[in-house]
Formats: structure tokens, C-alpha cells, sequence
């Protein structure tokens, strides 16, 4: 749980220094895996985006894919076999995703303009998912326990979709 | 309203002095003067940083009818490594020697105990003569039986003007 929450400040902290790092290098990425057995893919296309991948425990996937300009993912995994993948395409797009536990699975995708998206699971067995396309969409997702689902889909401007789950099944 | 009228008015002004001053007759002297003068030889100067050690220029390549080509005008490019905490991290770079609006593409993979990692980064990129330009930074961890491998390709109009590659 500190480790999402220390992820969420982190990422306060380079959304606000983004803009001052944007003017040295144009695509960013940083991926840290410790444990064993990980595997991530990152494909970037464009400028000035930036992903950061952190895999700790074991055996975690973690697939991200950004085409347009100054998007931002991350991807933090925590705990054994979780999965996440990650799609943004457009522009200011950010995307967030923090995993502990067991079997839990997230997948989101961006397609447009200032959309935010937040995914937190602690616990096994979860699987989300959030699908935005348009502008100034913003979703989240918080599950806790064991077995939960949730799926967002927001097509065209100025939705808001958050979603908290806790208990079994 | 007033403040249009004075701006336009400014914009007047402006204009009718730069069409007086051009239509100014210079005297022959003066005219002399302008075709006699030749520009002051202007230093070269090393426009990027030094290369790392190990690295050597490639000799310049020899067109079909045998003529150099200079070696100033064209385009280099390098993998830059520095260690971090707990692995490397990785900035492209582009050196121009001359003008380019091109594409960049960075290819790394990384395989060990930890796991493997595949990262492609790309995008268009421009950079005027003598500029580098860090095309984009990768952070890497790495543990110890831990290996890495990166390409980066420019391309300028399709055609591949540099490739590099790092192994670790």
C-alpha cells in the first residue's frame, strides 16, 4: 500500500518536473525490474513522451505503447505474475498503473487528447480495464481484495468514471 | 481603437523608414567600399562534445570519381553511457554537421536473471549545423549477470546517414 502510494507522489513529482526535463531529451524512459523472471516491452513513437516501468517480485509482464506527443505511462508492479499494458496515442495523455499482489491484470488505452487514467489493485486476482478516446477524459480505478473486475469505457469529451472495489469476488 | 490607430501608426512609420533607407543613393566610394570588403575567417570550433574514448571518426568517403567529401558536413552520431545507481542509463545523441531534418530510431534489449526488457523509440528530430541534439534517455537497471544491446539508427529523406551500436 506505501509503495502506491509513494508511486501516486512520484508521479505528482515528474508530472510537475516533466515539463522542466522535456526541454533536454525529447522520449524518456526509465525500467527498473528487480527480482527474476520480468519481461517488459516499450515502443515509442514521436516526441516528448515519457514512460517508467517498475517491476519488483516476480515473473511480471508489462507491455506499453506510445505514438504522439508528450504522453506520460507508468507502470509499477509489485508481488508475483501481475500483468499491465498500456496504450496512448494523441496528445498529454497520462496513464498510470500500480499492481501488488497476485494474477492481477490492467490494461489501458488512450486515444486523443488530455485523458488521465489511474489503475490501483492490491490483492489477487484482479483484472481491469479503462478504453478512453476523445478529450479531457479521466477514469480511475481502486480495487482491493481478491477476485474484483472493472471496465471503463469513455468515448468523447469531458467524462469522468472512477470505480473502488474491496472485498471477495 | 486609439491603441490599433498608434500601432498601425508605428507600423507606418517603421515601413517608411526602412523604404528611405534602401532608397538612399549610396556614393561610389561607398559602394566600392561593400564589394572590396571580404568577411573575417571565422575560427572552427569543435560544435559537440569531445567523443568518448575508443571512438574514431570514420575517413571521408569517396564519392564515384574519386573526390572526398567533407567530412564537416555531415551527420554523426553517438550512444552516450553513464552509470546510475543500479545500471546505466542511455541518451542518443545527434551531431550535425550540416542542417538535418531526419528520424531517429533506438533499439534496446536487455536480458538476464532480472528478466528482459525490449525497448524501440523513435520520432522525427531536426538539429541545424553544428548542433547535438539528445534525441531521448533510457534508464536501465542491471544486475550483475545482466546484458545489454542498443542500435541507434538516423535516417534523413529514408536513407540511413549513421548507425551506432553498444553491447555491454
Amino acid at each position: 500500500m506505501k509503495r502506491l502510494l509513494s508511486a501516486a507522489l512520484a508521479l505528482a513529482i515528474l508530472a510537475g518536473a516533466g515539463s522542466a526535463e522535456a526541454q533536454s531529451y525529447r522520449n524518456r524512459v526509465k525500467i527498473d525490474q528487480h527480482g527474476y523472471g520480468h519481461g517488459t516491452a516499450l515502443n515509442q513513437r514521436g516526441d516528448r513522451n515519457g514512460a517508467v516501468v517498475t517491476q519488483e517480485g516476480y515473473g511480471h509482464y508489462s507491455k506499453g505503447t506510445q505514438d504522439g506527443y508528450n504522453n506520460f505511462l507508468r507502470m509499477d508492479q509489485y508481488g508475483t505474475r501481475n500483468s499491465v499494458t498500456t496504450g496512448q496515442r494523441g496528445e498529454n495523455n497520462l496513464a498510470v498503473t500500480g499492481q501488488e499482489g497476485t494474477y492481477l491484470t490492467a490494461d489501458t488505452r488512450q486515444d486523443g487528447l488530455n485523458n488521465t487514467s489511474g489503475i490501483a489493485q492490491i490483492g489477487s486476482g484482479h483484472v481491469a480495464s479503462a478504453d478512453q478516446s476523445g478529450r479531457n477524459n479521466a477514469s480511475g480505478i481502486i480495487q482491493v481484495g481478491k477476485g474484483q473486475e472493472a471496465h471503463i469505457v469513455q468515448h468523447g469529451d469531458n467524462n469522468i468514471s472512477v470505480v473502488v472495489q474491496s472485498g471477495w469476488d | 481603437m486609439t491603441r490599433k490607430l498608434i500601432a498601425s501608426t508605428f507600423a507606418i512609420a517603421i515601413c517608411a523608414a526602412v523604404s528611405a533607407c534602401s532608397a538612399t543613393p549610396k556614393s561610389e566610394a561607398a559602394e566600392a567600399q561593400m564589394l572590396a570588403y571580404t568577411p573575417p575567417p571565422v575560427p572552427f570550433e569543435t560544435p559537440y562534445d569531445a567523443p568518448p574514448p575508443g571512438y574514431h571518426a570514420e575517413p571521408p568517403h569517396a564519392d564515384l570519381d574519386g573526390a572526398s567529401r567533407y567530412t564537416s558536413h555531415r551527420a554523426d552520431c553517438d550512444i552516450r553511457v553513464s552509470r546510475t545507481g543500479n545500471g546505466v542509463a542511455i541518451t542518443p545523441v545527434a551531431m550535425a554537421g550540416r542542417s538535418i531534418d531526419g528520424e531517429y530510431d533506438l533499439v534496446l534489449t536487455k536480458d538476464g536473471a532480472s528478466g528482459s526488457s525490449d525497448m524501440t523509440q523513435g520520432g522525427p528530430f531536426s538539429a541545424r549545423a553544428g548542433e547535438t541534439v539528445k534525441l531521448g534517455q533510457t534508464e536501465l537497471s542491471l544486475g550483475r549477470r545482466d546484458h545489454y544491446r542498443v542500435v541507434l539508427t538516423l535516417s534523413d529523406g529514408g536513407h540511413e546517414i549513421c548507425r551506432r551500436e553498444v553491447r555491454s
